[in-house]
């Protein structure tokens, strides 16, 4: 570390420090009320009551979408490759899409699928 | 697959069950609330014979996910009669709930077989979900939702603890074997999953969530969540603790399995709420279930079969204790006074189930304690067996005070009396708790015959 760096840093903090002293013995003082006072000055005020309430049927069709999805993101390879498919794979892919399909019929049996 | 069908024989069943109740269900759309009799009576009979095939199939297998020994066959039978338990009792209005427990049910089945860290994980899951929402969608009212989601929220927050340390010990030793290599890292990982395990297992530092959730939910579901959800966590605590590297388990479990025998037990003293005396009194069984663990972890000889016995005990009495809330309609401890004059047959049960909580002699409880007691004895773990011995000296206030209550106290107005429930099936249920704890109790040799049966036939090395 040479003696240019420490001298320069010497300035450079006493510069900061004196003015900082500085401002804060002359300078105006005045507490900040309304508008001014908040973090920010437009946009959203930060406090009050969240959004409202949104409807819960969105989310129950968006859960239902993974199942659906699922279903049909292993009926394409069961599809397209089922003469490369071993008999094991044919079988497993056969049972869960049965299976996904079965909790998508119950859902829909059960008026799952209704927007109300 | 071609697995060997003793592998999944438990989770099979379960899943069985739970698409013929899917497809029974599909009859009728929209329907009005009822009892759904076939339902229920079909997602029993999947389990029975899950449970048939189970102490049926004497034959070990392996692969890379699962193993099937006796070790597993037994905890798989456990978890099948408690719901077959569940399944006869639980208040039903839809099939939705069968539904539920039965995924539980075989999410508890792979945790009894998993031999790999990501196994372990996904039937934690797969047992920690429907439960969620069966304490809050069983019968749903604001105190059950309340509940619901604060189970949730800890749960949550529990797999989020064992998933920081399954990928700790993943990337410290690059695989998901529960056998893998040690290093600092995966101590640390294997510290965070033991964390889960306490938590599932409501054994201090994690028990608070406990009397809340059992507060709320109903009766049936309660002592299932005590008895079968409890012994899971149990069992993924000593899956873990055998895995686990250097830092011997007596030193950390010990005080833990300590300070929840004699905290459960002096919180629910003050209790005034059956439900949450019950919860408090079963965080203290957890402790002593950790303690006989502790044991295990240092004469790894007689404890698993000690350990299993103290389960199945549990099971029945805990169960039954619960049930005993629901037949004899006591909600608060108020409500005991003078039942034994006016339910006598009632009465008599549930202070049977409260002695054997207690752990007085001729009952099933008692056995169970005398053989953890004298393994921590045996074990040289003084400490243990004493808080064992002072825990259950402070039970016996809150248990026989129950007990005093039903039986020398007045009855309170007619008008305040809660109503008493009588149905068959609980009935029949709490005819089998009772016997399994009066006879269970001049059964001494329990211990030694359930040790033979859980080693009987391991895949390769020893039962853990």
């Amino acid at each position: 570390m040479n003696i240019a760096f420490i001298i320069d840093l010497a300035v450079v903090l006493a510069l900061v420090a004196g003015m900082s002293l500085v401002s804060g013995i002359l300078g105006p003082r005045r507490t900040l009320k309304g508008q001014k006072g908040l973090p920010y000055e437009t946009g959203m005020p930060p406090f009050g009551p969240p959004l409202g309430r949104s409807s819960f049927s969105y989310q129950r069709l968006a859960v239902l979408f993974v199942v659906f999805d699922a279903d049909l993101a292993f009926l394409v390879p069961w599809v397209l490759l089922r003469d490369q498919l071993s008999f094991e794979a044919l079988v497993s892919l056969t049972v869960f899409i049965l299976l996904a399909g079965l909790t998508l019929a119950y859902l829909w049996r059960k008026g799952g699928l209704e927007c109300r | 697959m071609g697995a060997p069908l003793a592998l999944i024989a438990g989770p099979l069943s379960a899943c069985a069950g739970l698409v013929l109740v899917l497809l029974l269900g599909l009859r009728k759309d929209h329907p009005a609330p009822h009892n759904p009799f076939i339902e229920r009576c079909a997602a029993m009979a999947c389990t029975a014979i899950g449970l048939f095939f189970l102490l049926n199939a004497p034959e070990a297998a392996r692969t890379e996910l699962l193993r099937a020994d006796g070790w597993s066959r037994c905890w798989q039978a456990l978890f099948h009669l408690a719901t077959l338990g569940l399944l006869a009792t639980i208040p039903l209005k839809g099939e939705r709930p069968l539904i539920l427990a039965l995924a539980s049910l075989a999410g508890l089945d792979f945790l009894a077989s998993a031999d790999n860290l990501l196994m372990l994980f996904v039937s934690l899951e797969l047992m920690s979900l429907p439960v969620y929402l069966l304490v809050w969608g069983l019968l749903p009212s604001r105190k059950s939702l309340e509940a619901g989601i604060k189970y949730f929220l800890t749960g949550a927050a529990a797999s989020a603890l064992f998933l920081f340390g399954l990928a700790l010990q993943y990337s410290a030793s690059g695989s998901f074997s529960l056998h893998g290599e040690r290093s600092a890292d995966s101590a640390l990982g294997f510290a965070l999953m033991c964390a889960a395990a306490l938590f599932k297992t409501g054994i201090v530092p994690f028990q608070f969530w406990l009397p809340d959730v059992y507060e709320a939910s109903e009766p049936e579901l309660a002592g299932w969540m005590s008895t079968a959800l409890k012994a899971a966590g149990l069992l993924l605590l000593a899956r873990l603790l055998f895995a686990s590297p250097a830092v011997p388990a007596a030193l950390w479990l010990s005080p833990l399995a300590a300070l929840s025998m004699l905290l459960g037990n002096i919180l629910a003293l003050r209790q005034q709420n059956l439900r949450r005396l019950l919860a408090y009194s079963s965080i203290a069984h957890a402790g002593a279930l950790a303690a006989a663990l502790c044991a295990w972890t240092r004469e790894p000889h007689a404890a698993p079969a000690v350990i299993f016995s103290y389960l199945s005990a549990y099971l029945f009495m805990n169960f039954g204790g619960f049930l005993g809330l629901r037949l004899t309609g006591a909600l608060c401890v108020q409500d005991l006074s003078g039942l034994g004059r006016r339910a006598p047959l009632r009465s008599a049960f549930l202070a049977l189930m409260l002695l054997s909580l207690a752990g007085l002699p001729p009952t099933l409880g008692f056995l169970a304690k005398l053989y953890v007691f004298l393994d921590l004895l045996q074990a040289g773990d003084k400490f243990l067996a004493a808080a064992l011995a002072l825990s259950s000296l402070i039970g016996l206030g809150y248990y026989l005070g129950l007990v005093r209550r039903m039986y020398m106290d007045e009855p309170a107005a007619a008008a305040e009396q809660p109503p008493i429930c009588s149905r068959m099936a609980h009935s029949l249920i709490a005819v089998l708790c009772a016997l399994a704890c009066m006879l269970g109790g001049l059964y001494p040799s329990m211990s030694t015959d359930i040790g033979s049966v859980l080693a009987a036939p391991a895949a390769e090395g020893s039962v853990r």
